[in-house]
Formats: structure tokens, sequence, C-alpha cells
């Protein structure tokens, strides 16, 4: 199953886009290696979708290039047509062909008559339908439309496979085995694939390098584990998950904040002693202090079942939510300490810090 | 000091950007053949106000503000009026019987409440009359109208009542709503866009009425028209008249956009088919089934019955005429070349529309509804005296004339079946077969092509039944020496000889009435952005 296709590099460089004077994409530089799947992650609006457009070729860029295995497919002057560059696209629900069969949908862009009927099978195969190449896809579930849209994405043998918000119009618990299941596909035929998605855990979880994007730009690119624990922005700090962020004082290789004192990364900018920074800490990097510790109060009990969220109010006035393993049995009220991570924090320049009341729609 | 961080701001979502900024940039030359369809549609109207202008506004005010301009303003709003509600009574009422409750024998029921759409209504209309001399003049014309014309209510009605959302019922009666309540503000208020819609249709089609009237003697103003146009040859008149006739459909069409504009109705999950619970009927089964049963014999029935009836017992000899089958023939060839060209004309503003929406397109697909104001009588006139004036009246009674009028005329059917089909091809489906490897044209032949057939078919299919009824304006533009089947029909039952005329009729009832049961049933299930 392993190298159906040839190891296939995605290079964008200095792309512009703009929808009459209102701008969308304002230089994007991204390089994608073979065989890996990188997650373009940003809320909606901030023009991941319109990227990838304009990799398929549904869109021209206003500047730039991008180049797939070394090719020229969009620049100034070259514009490769959709049809021509062998792009797998699955958009949002699907978009199966109404007055198809499922096998006619799979077998679509594929040409030569002779492979037709064992591509399709093997395909069939592979996302475990076998059976069900005789329906309509109205007579499909939500999730067997995703995989056939993503088989005929596949069945060609594409250089590339862009999936658009490809999990967005399932349930909960289908997305994440469907999830799964097209990380299983994607790796088996060592596909190089970019995934729009403004879900962070489907960033996080099912890419091998991600992108954050906002406001046309990308602010950020790395593993998933750089991305969560080291956010370059406040913004990508809370676009990936819960931030609690501090007020902090650099003094001798160390920080100190309001949770005691942490080692200065090494990634962070330089800072000079007596430095002001803000400190990010995740909300599962606090624990309840044995002794010591900063003493608060808890505000709020969120119970998950696997983890508990707290809301901390400290006596300086800042409120942190803390996430413990398992149940526990505090409640609203009571009085604790806490202690954050001698190591592993991230460190900003001071201010960096997002708006308090934009807070409440997280969670 | 510290904060729990969240994204920044988010610009508009993607899901609510308008097509024209995401999809495929519109070819060059669309809007330009829009517009070019756009003014075609206008043609009539500009050249009935050139028409009036050339009299001067003081010659046609003076012939418009007279006595008979108020009788038949009078004779002409209180038919509206009365058949108008009585339609929306009935249309909704069977509409609510057939869909919403147990009633024996529903599915059949269901076509044969419609077919009477299919009767030409001046069919109707000799079907009574010739029934009893009592049909006649306003109480007449209130029957027969009703009963020919009540299917434009039940249509819509019914489709609404089959798609709308009951749970807002449940919730209703769960809240302590009693079940008259519920259904006065909840079932009927879910259907008052659809209501309201097909009474415009009533109103309009009764605005537009000329043979039945004609053989009810019942004046109108489309009527009064006909006889100043072909009678006394008093242009100036028959222009002012029109313009009146044509203010009167555009105040029905403003009144219908106000009042629906208000009321557009959401509704909540629409994904998850659940069996609706009907209402049991219980020993209401028989008033029920007599009241379905009396307006299926008087609106299907006697029509038909003295149709069939004339037709065995009439003479068959006297006047001369063409042939069924040579009226056929000319039927269905006008029929077929209007078809063609109001499918093709609707085309490039649909794409338009559905594709491209903006202001600016929707202003110019708006502005074609005006045509469902005007009369085919209205249009007949305005491109006769074009042709007359402008074109040495080389034009005036050719058949490219006459097709070129019902293309006009049919024009808002056709476009509401390319609109539908444009929509059952969304661009998401070409880009996805584009990224597969194909052309434009392989897609359009594997993608587009079967997706918009059927739409398409049936927008040429309504404009073809359309035709094949038509009377009043191709009574007017028919070339000499030809006979249509409606026109045929008409001389023959003008000079009485009903067992001649009656064939004539059962020819365009056939003609009309299987496929407009097939096409219900297509609109039916279109999908509600369609609609």
């Amino acid at each position: 199953m392993r190298h159906w296709l040839a190891m296939t590099d995605l290079t964008i460089s200095g792309v512009h886009k703009a929808f009459g004077d209102h701008p969308v994409l304002g230089g994007i530089d991204l390089a994608v290696p073979a065989a890996t799947c990188t997650a373009i992650l940003g809320p909606s609006g901030s023009g991941k979708t319109t990227l990838l457009r304009i990799l398929a070729g549904f869109e021209r860029a206003d500047a730039g290039e991008v180049r797939i295995a070394g090719e020229l497919v969009e620049g100034p002057s070259t514009h490769m047509r959709p049809e021509d560059r062998r792009i797998g696209y699955v958009p949002q629900e699907g978009a199966l062909f109404p007055h198809l069969r499922v096998a006619a949908n799979i077998a679509f862009g594929l040409k030569d008559r002779k492979v037709k009927k064992q591509r399709v099978a093997e395909m069939l195969d592979l996302i475990g339908m076998s059976d069900l190449g005789g329906r309509y896809p109205h007579e499909l579930s939500g999730g067997q439309q995703q995989r056939v849209a993503l088989a005929r994405a596949l069945a060609a043998r594409p250089a590339l496979v862009l999936l658009d918000e490809p999990f967005s119009s399932l349930d909960a618990a289908l997305r994440s085995s469907m999830r799964m299941e097209v990380q299983r596909l994607l790796r088996e035929t060592g596909t190089t694939t970019i995934l729009v998605t403004h879900d962070q855990d489907e960033a996080l979880s099912t890419s091998d390098l991600v992108a954050v994007v906002e406001q046309g730009r990308i602010v950020q690119h790395g593993s998933p584990l750089e991305v969560y624990s080291h956010p370059a922005t406040a913004g990508v700090a809370a676009f990936v998950g819960q931030a609690n962020v501090l007020a902090g004082v650099v003094r001798g290789g160390r920080v100190e904040t309001a949770l005691g004192q942490h080692l200065l990364p090494g990634a962070a900018a330089p800072s000079g002693d007596g430095d002001s920074v803000s400190v990010m800490l995740r909300p599962e990097q606090l624990e309840i202090a044995e002794r010591g510790g900063a003493p608060g109060t808890v505000t709020a009990v969120d119970f998950h079942g696997h983890d508990t969220l707290l809301t901390v109010a400290l006596e300086g006035g800042e409120s942190l939510r803390v996430r413990l393993q398992g149940p526990n049995h505090l409640v609203r009220g009571a009085r604790i300490a806490l202690t954050g991570p001698a190591d592993g924090v991230t460190v900003w320049p001071a201010g960096e810090r997002p708006s308090v009341e934009a807070s409440a729609d997280r969670a | 000091m510290t904060a729990t961080a969240a994204p920044p701001a988010r610009p508009d979502s993607p899901r609510v950007q308008p097509m024209s900024r995401r999809g495929m940039s519109r070819p060059p030359g669309l809007l330009l053949v829009s517009v070019a369809v756009a003014l075609l549609l206008a043609a009539p109207l500009v050249f009935l106000l050139i028409e009036a202008a050339g009299a001067g506004t003081g010659t046609v005010w003076q012939l418009v503000d007279r006595r008979l301009t108020a009788t038949l303003l009078w004779n002409t709003i209180r038919l509206t009026v009365a058949v108008t509600v009585l339609c929306a009574v009935i249309g909704t009422g069977a509409a609510w019987l057939v869909e919403r409750t147990n009633l024996w024998g529903r599915r059949l029921w269901a076509v044969l409440i419609v077919v009477p759409l299919a009767i030409p209504d001046f069919v109707t209309s000799f079907g009574w009359s010739t029934l009893s001399p009592d049909v006649h003049g306003f109480r007449g014309a209130v029957l027969v109208m009703t009963l020919a014309v009540y299917p434009l209510v039940f249509l819509p009605v019914s489709a609404s009542f089959r798609n709308s959302d009951t749970t807002q019922e449940e919730v209703a009666r769960s809240l302590g709503v009693g079940r008259l309540k519920t259904f006065v503000v909840i079932t009927l208020g879910q259907a008052a866009v659809a209501i309201l819609g097909g009474c415009l249709l009533v109103a309009l089609a009764i605005l537009a009425e000329y043979g039945a009237f004609e053989i009810l003697a019942y004046q109108t103003f489309t009527t009064e028209i006909f006889s100043q146009f072909s009678t006394s040859f008093d242009i100036p008149a028959a222009c002012g008249l029109s313009i009146v006739l044509i203010l009167l459909g555009a105040l029905a069409l403003l009144g219908e956009a106000s009042l629906s504009g208000r009321r557009r109705v959401s509704r909540g999950d629409r994904g998850s088919a659940r069996a609706m619970s009907r209402l049991q009927l219980g020993w209401w089964q028989i008033p029920a089934l007599l009241a379905i049963v009396a307006l299926v014999g008087l609106a299907l029935g006697v029509p038909v019955g003295s149709a069939i009836h004339l037709w065995i017992s009439g003479t068959k000899v006297g006047l001369s005429g063409v042939s069924v089958g040579a009226a056929t023939w000319h039927t269905a060839l006008y029929g077929l070349g209007a078809a063609a060209i109001s499918t093709a004309m609707a085309v490039p503003v649909a794409v338009l529309v559905v594709r491209h929406d903006t202001l600016g397109h929707r202003l110019l697909e708006r502005s074609t509804y005006l045509v469902m104001a005007m009369p085919g009588l209205v249009v007949a006139l305005a491109l006769s005296y074009f042709s007359e004036r402008y074109a040495n009246g080389f034009d005036y009674q050719t058949a490219a004339m006459l097709i070129a009028a019902y293309a006009i005329l049919f024009f808002p059917l056709a476009l509401v079946g390319v609109k539908a089909s444009v929509a059952q091809s969304p661009p998401q489906l070409e880009e996805v077969a584009r990224s597969l490897g194909w052309s434009r044209w392989a897609v359009w032949w594997k993608v587009t092509r079967p997706l918009v057939t059927p739409g398409l078919t049936a927008a040429f299919c309504l404009v073809f039944l359309s035709v094949v009824t038509e009377l009043t304006a191709t009574l007017i533009l028919v070339p000499i020496n030809v006979q249509t089947l409606a026109t045929q029909f008409w001389a023959f039952q003008k000079d009485g000889s009903n067992g001649q005329a009656a064939p004539y009729a059962l020819v365009m009832i056939a003609i009309a009435a299987a496929p407009s049961y097939v096409l219900g049933r297509y609109f039916d299930r279109l999908p509600n952005r369609a609609r």
C-alpha cells in the first residue's frame, strides 16, 4: 500500500490575495514536506479557505508563488488550471455528485478504463465500504459520505490532498473516529496533505505540522507540541487551548511570577535582569501546593469526567484556570494555594495579552 | 493582571460571505445577456407607454376618466377580491385535509384536486354555461373562476404543509395553547407566505382572463380592452385601459411582496425525516370526504363531463374549420418554440442571481417579475402596435411574433424552474470535478448537464403547457389562415357550434393534464433553497 505516490512537497511563497479592497491573505510563506500532514489552523475569516482555493487553482493569487514538487503552478504569469494540478480536494460536506453512485463518484477522476474497476474496488475496501458501491450519496450517512469524498480524492493518486474542514459537519463522536481513520488512510498512502480547520483539537491530533493563521498571515508554524507548549503570540496560545497569562520579572536566568520562579526558556527573546515580561502557563501546568504557594479561592468548578477545570481567584486579584486529573472534592469557595512549574513556561515581551472580554467565548 | 487568553476578534464568517466573493468569477457577457433579456421583457410596457404618449396624455386621461372605467374598475376589483378570498379558503382547506389529516384516499385526491389547473379557464366557463344558462354575470364569474384557479393556492400551500416543521405545533400545544389557536397561529402562520403567493397568482390570473368572462358576459378591463381593440379599433382607449390594468397587477405584486416580506418563516431541523403525525378525523371523515368530492366534481367533473357530453351528442357538422390534427400541430409547434426560447432566456438571469448573488443582480431579476402584471392581451397589443407602427406590420400576425409574445409572457414561469435547476448544481461540485482532472467542458457534460436537466425540462414543460391553453394573445397574434386548438375552439364556441368545439377542448385538457401532475411532484421534491 505504501509509496503509491511520488513524494511531493509544496512550497508557498509570498502569496497575497484581496477581494476588492478587502485584503484576505497578506503574504503567506509555507513549506510542506512530502508525505506529511500540515494543518492550517485559524479562526473563521482568517483567510485559510482562500489559501486552499488558491492551491487548488479555483482562485488566482494577486502575488506570490505556489510550487508543487518544484513545479510552478501559480505565479505572476502562471496559472495552471485546476484539472492539471493533480490535487485531491475534499470540501466541507463532501460535495459528492448527487446523480452518481458511490462507485461512479470514486471513479470520477480515473481516466484509464482498464484500471478503473480494480482501483474503485481497492478504494472501497480501503474505506471499508466494499458493499456500498451501488448506493447513491443521499443513501449514506454523513460519515460515509465523507469517506467516499476522501476515496474519490485519493483514487487518482493525487500529488497533494486538500481537506477543507472535512469533519465539521459530523457529530463529536463520529468526528474523532473519522479523524483517526483519515489519518490512517493518509499515512498508509503516504499522501502530502493540507488540512484546513478552525478546530484546535483536530489540528493538534491529526497533523504533523501546524500553521496558525491570523488575519491573512501565518503567525506560527511548527509541530503540534511546539505550537501548544510555546505559542508565539497570545492569540495562538488562546487558539490552541486555554491559557493563563501572568506578569513576571526576569532575574538571573529565571522569571518570577505570583506562582514562584520558573526557568527562562532558551527560546525566549533575550531579556536582561529586571525586565518585565508576560508569562503563559497552561491550566495543566498549575498544581495545588501542599505547602506554600500563592493562596486563592476557588470560584468555579467545571467537572468533565476525565479532568476538572478550576477557576481560582488569587489574593492578588488574578483569576487562573487550573486543570486537575480526574474528579476531586473541591467546591466553590474552597481556599487553596497554587504553584507553577519549575520550567516549561512561555515568555513573551510584557503586555502580550489578549483582551479579557473576548475570553468569554472560549471554553 | 491575568487573563484567560482568547483568539483575536473574528471577522465575518466565511459561510455568510456572498457567493460572488468565493465562487468562480462571473463569466464576461453574462450580465450583458441578462440585461438584454430584461430589456426585451420590458419592451411591451415601453411600447405601450410610447403609444399612450403619442396619443397625448390628455386624450388618454379623457378616455380613462369615464363612467365606463369606474364600472370596469368595480367589476374587476370585486371579482378579484371575491375569487381570491374563496380560493384562499378552499385551496388552504383542501391542502390541510390532504396533507395533515388521515382523509381517506388522500393520495388520489391530491392528484384530482390539481388537475383543474390543466383545464383552460375558458373551457371551464364553457362547460358551466352550456350546463346552465343561469351561470353568467358576477355570480357566474365567481363560481367559474374559483373552480378554475383554486389549485394555484392549493399547490404552494400543500407543499408548505408537507415541508413545514410540525415540532412548532407540538411546542405550542405543550405551552398550553389550544388546538384551534395552534392551527390559526402556528399552522396557518407557517403557511402564510405560501397562501399569499397563491393569492397573488389567483389575482393576476383574474386580471388577465378574457375568454371565460366573454362567455359569461361579465365585463372587466380585459374584455373591454379586447373589444376596443378588435371591434372599435380604438387604440388610444385600449392603451389607456391597459395601463390601468397593469397598475392593478403591479399593485397586487407590491401588496404580496410587502405582506410576505415580513413573514419569512425560519424553521428548525430539516435534516431528519420524521413521520408527521396526522390529525385523526374520526366521524369527520364523512363531511370532509363529501366536501372534497364536491370540489372535485364541480371543478373537474363539470367541465370535462360537459365537454364529453357535447362531443358525443352535439352536432358535428356545420361550420368549417381546421382539423383537430392541424390545430394540434400548430399549437405544439408554437409551444415548443416558445418553451425553448423562454427557457434559454431564463438561463443567464438565473445563473446571475443564483451564483453571483448581489443586490444589483437581484434587482435585475426582480425587474422581470413585472411581466407577471402584464396580461397576455396587453403583451399582444403592445407587440402588434409596435409592428404596425415601426415594422410596417411586417411581423404582425406571424408565427415569430406570436412565439415572441409567448416567450415574454411565460418568462416568469420558466425562470422559476431554471433557478431551481441552477441551484441543483452548486459551483462546489464543478470545482471538485475540475480538481479531479476534467476540463471545463467535460465537467459541464458530466456534472452540470445531468444535474440541471430535470429543472430545465420542468421549465420547458411549464411554458409549453401554458402556451397550449393560452387564448387571448393567440387570438390577436395568430397568423392568418392558422388555427390553434384554443382559437379553433373559440371560433366554434362563439358561433354556438358547441359539439364541434368540444373535441378541441378535450385535446387541450389531455395535453395539459398528465404532465402538470408530474411537474407538481417535481417542484415538490426540490430542497427549500431552490424555491
